[in-house]
């Protein structure tokens, strides 16, 4: 029976060397709905979407998928979950050796059988979705950053996959593509039934296109809900995010003075 | 994923899919339904979708392989038979005006 969440995380802590990122994470994606991951630079959302694409181990018990512990999955297991996720990462991680149809088309080569017609005629319908049908051949280096960041969605889209990450999906875009990008994920959602997850900071977007929305905040998750109990939050720091006010606080000055002088200093 | 055929005039064929036409059935079944749109008298396929209990873009990208092969020779394909599943699939695709559609049964818009 299909769970009705297809991911569980439950008080997932992620580190990096002895550095704590991450604190005790808890939430729900439930399928076929867009969960949209917010939050202020360096709250730990890609660390989080990391643990999600199986990219960074989760310790066991910690991160669910259809009920089962991806802490304990193997490779090959892990490989049959990767073969039913898309992921566009922040950069678009294009290969800069091939073009970029041969860059939609690597999923489908390494995860299906199909003839090299019809992954070239996907890989098509795929740059028109996202509308870069006429760049098929260029490669990587000829396109704009924000270009480059639609052929790695179209790849991402490449394989229909049942769960698509999609990181920073609107950055670098103006903003009637962005909008453009908007609807499709939509579309994606209510035509495919797929689970959608994206990170983002851009508010406007989010609250378009969100079903749930969670917040981290230094690590932290500082809410979940639904864009409208988001928007309705009475927590100080969601309504600063919501309001795009600036952080009061200054950095730690003392702490800053050591680092550069080596020493804290001897009050006069 | 099965597919049937019949020959109802010298230049026209059906072919009747049934199952789920995806990547994984798509490669088992492409050289059979294109060696029918091959066939030199051929000019006219039409592909009866009615049960078909799913479809993806490489089922998608599938018909457009036998439209380009008739179109190559005048021909054309047309889609009978459509689900909801079918009718989003091909929205989603931007490929509405490609194919020859017919609207009358479940799901079709």
């Amino acid at each position: 029976m299909r769970h009705s969440n297809v991911i569980d995380i439950r008080g997932l802590n992620s580190y990096y060397g002895n550095r704590h990122v991450l604190f005790d994470i808890h939430f729900a994606i439930p399928a076929n709905r867009i969960t949209v991951i917010m939050g202020v630079s360096g709250c730990g959302k890609t660390t989080l979407l990391r643990h999600l694409i199986g990219l960074k181990p989760s310790p066991p018990g910690r991160l669910l998928v259809d009920g089962e512990d991806m802490g304990g999955f193997n490779e090959a297991r892990m490989n049959q979950y990767r073969s039913r996720i898309g992921v566009l990462f922040q950069s678009g991680a294009l290969f800069n050796s091939m073009s970029v149809a041969d860059n939609v088309s690597v999923p489908l080569r390494v995860h299906s059988k199909l003839s090299r017609e019809t992954i070239r005629i996907i890989a098509t319908i795929k740059l028109h979705q996202v509308g870069l049908s006429e760049y098929c051949d260029y490669m990587p280096s000829q396109l704009s950053g924000g270009m480059q960041k639609r052929a790695g969605l179209a790849r991402a889209m490449a394989m229909d996959p049942e769960i698509l990450f999609v990181d920073e999906p609107s950055s670098g875009l103006d903003p009637i593509t962005a909008a453009g990008l908007d609807n499709l994920i939509l579309e994606l959602r209510d035509t495919l039934g797929m689970t959608i997850i994206v990170v983002t900071h851009e508010l406007e977007s989010a609250l378009h296109i969100a079903d749930q929305i969670v917040v981290l905040d230094k690590g932290r998750l500082l809410a979940a809900g639904s864009p409208e109990n988001i928007q309705s939050s009475q927590d100080e720091r969601v309504v600063q995010f919501l309001q795009r006010q600036a952080d009061q606080k200054h950095e730690d000055t003392e702490a800053y003075i050591k680092a550069l002088v080596g020493r804290k200093l001897r009050q006069l | 994923m099965n597919f049937t055929s019949q020959r109802l005039e010298p230049n026209k064929i059906v072919v009747q899919l049934e199952g789920l036409l995806n990547r994984w059935s798509v490669p088992k079944v492409r050289r059979g339904i294109l060696s029918l749109a091959r066939q030199e008298q051929v000019e006219v396929m039409e592909m009866d979708l009615s049960r078909l209990s799913k479809l993806d873009t490489a089922g998608i990208a599938l018909m457009v392989e036998v439209l380009r092969t008739l179109a190559g020779k005048g021909g054309k394909l047309r889609l009978t038979g459509l689900n909801e599943n079918a009718v989003k699939m091909i929205r989603l695709s931007r490929l509405d005006s490609a194919f020859d559609v017919e609207h009358s049964t479940s799901g079709g818009s």
